[in-house]
């Protein structure tokens, strides 16, 4: 293969992964402020929203703030509420998934550090296709937001 | 052991109505919005609060020492006394609540797949009876409702 072709065909590749990863977008992130400065888990909110053509998943996530970033799923069973791991999420072509409280959310567990209020709390997402995205997500208190995290959907 | 390191016994709050909750302090969700919305009850009762014991119970008491629960529930309604307690002790006080808690399998990060505990608030006299099982995300003025015979 000539030589400028090879290039071409991998700026294109590069370039196309990189469209990927700008468009799995976030909107609405927060993360529930800690209760106390010994609080050791807090949940993240939000849309991610998949504006490619195709499906695409989530396979992996981390943040400096917190030892373990994972997604689970709510699900309450006759007064029993279990909180289930979910290893990765799908996002429909064009489509989006909401994290919401009583469904699939974002958990960062063991805190390294507490984030405090104005801190954009950076989460770095692992896509099927080998992509990164990084999403940031405000602290919001959990009074203020409590009518608003419920309900997504 | 209450929060304070009191030792507590069925008869210590035999004189009021109580509200009883089990849940874990690393319980980012379901817990704290179940606190928040007993504290909110508490300050509906308004002065017939005194009448009423609102109790958390952890059913994590490897992690949750005092001093833990102390910190925990500080944040919410001072009325509220935090429990723990030996595993045993825990065990013991979940089954005469018929609690069910735990976790599933632990996958090959060393991540159980799945925690669950019951999520009801226990309602009870001030024998220690049964009153309602009230179910999780109850609206504080409906847990008002069902209290508001027994004050």
């Amino acid at each position: 293969m000539n030589i400028y072709l090879w290039l071409q065909l991998s700026l294109l590749l590069f370039l196309s992964s990189a469209l990927q990863a700008a468009d799995i977008q976030l909107s609405e992130g927060w993360i529930s402020a800690p209760l106390t400065q010994t609080t050791s888990t807090v949940a993240a909110f939000g849309i991610i929203t998949n504006l490619t053509q195709q499906e695409v998943s989530i396979v992996g996530a981390r943040s400096d703030y917190a030892e373990k970033v994972q997604f689970h799923r709510i699900e309450h069973i006759e007064g029993l509420v279990k909180m289930v791991l979910v290893p990765s999420i799908q996002i429909p072509p064009k489509g989006q998934v909401s994290l919401t409280a009583d469904g699939i959310h974002l958990m960062l567990i063991r805190l390294q550090k507490i984030p405090w209020k104005e801190d954009l709390i950076s989460i770095q997402f692992d896509l099927n296709n080998g992509d990164e995205v990084t999403h940031h997500y405000e602290l919001r208190d959990r009074n203020q937001t409590a009518g608003k995290e419920r309900g997504h959907h | 052991m209450d929060h304070n390191g009191n030792l507590v016994t069925e008869s210590t709050y035999s004189n009021k109505l109580r509200l009883v909750f089990f849940g874990f302090t690393r319980c980012p969700i379901i817990c704290p919005t179940t606190m928040s919305q007993i504290s909110k009850v508490m300050s509906l009762l308004g002065e017939r609060s005194h009448q009423v014991q609102p109790i958390f119970i952890s059913i994590d008491p490897d992690y949750d020492t005092t001093e833990t629960i102390a910190d925990y529930i500080s944040v919410f309604h001072p009325s509220i006394v935090g429990l723990t307690g030996t595993v045993d002790q825990i065990e013991r006080a979940a089954n005469n609540y018929n609690v069910t808690y735990g976790q599933g399998p632990v996958n090959s990060l060393g991540d159980a797949e799945e925690i669950y505990h019951t999520s009801y608030l226990y309602l009870m006299d001030r024998n220690g009876d049964l009153i309602d099982l009230i179910g999780y995300g109850a609206k504080p003025k409906v847990i008002l409702e069902k209290m508001k015979e027994y004050l």
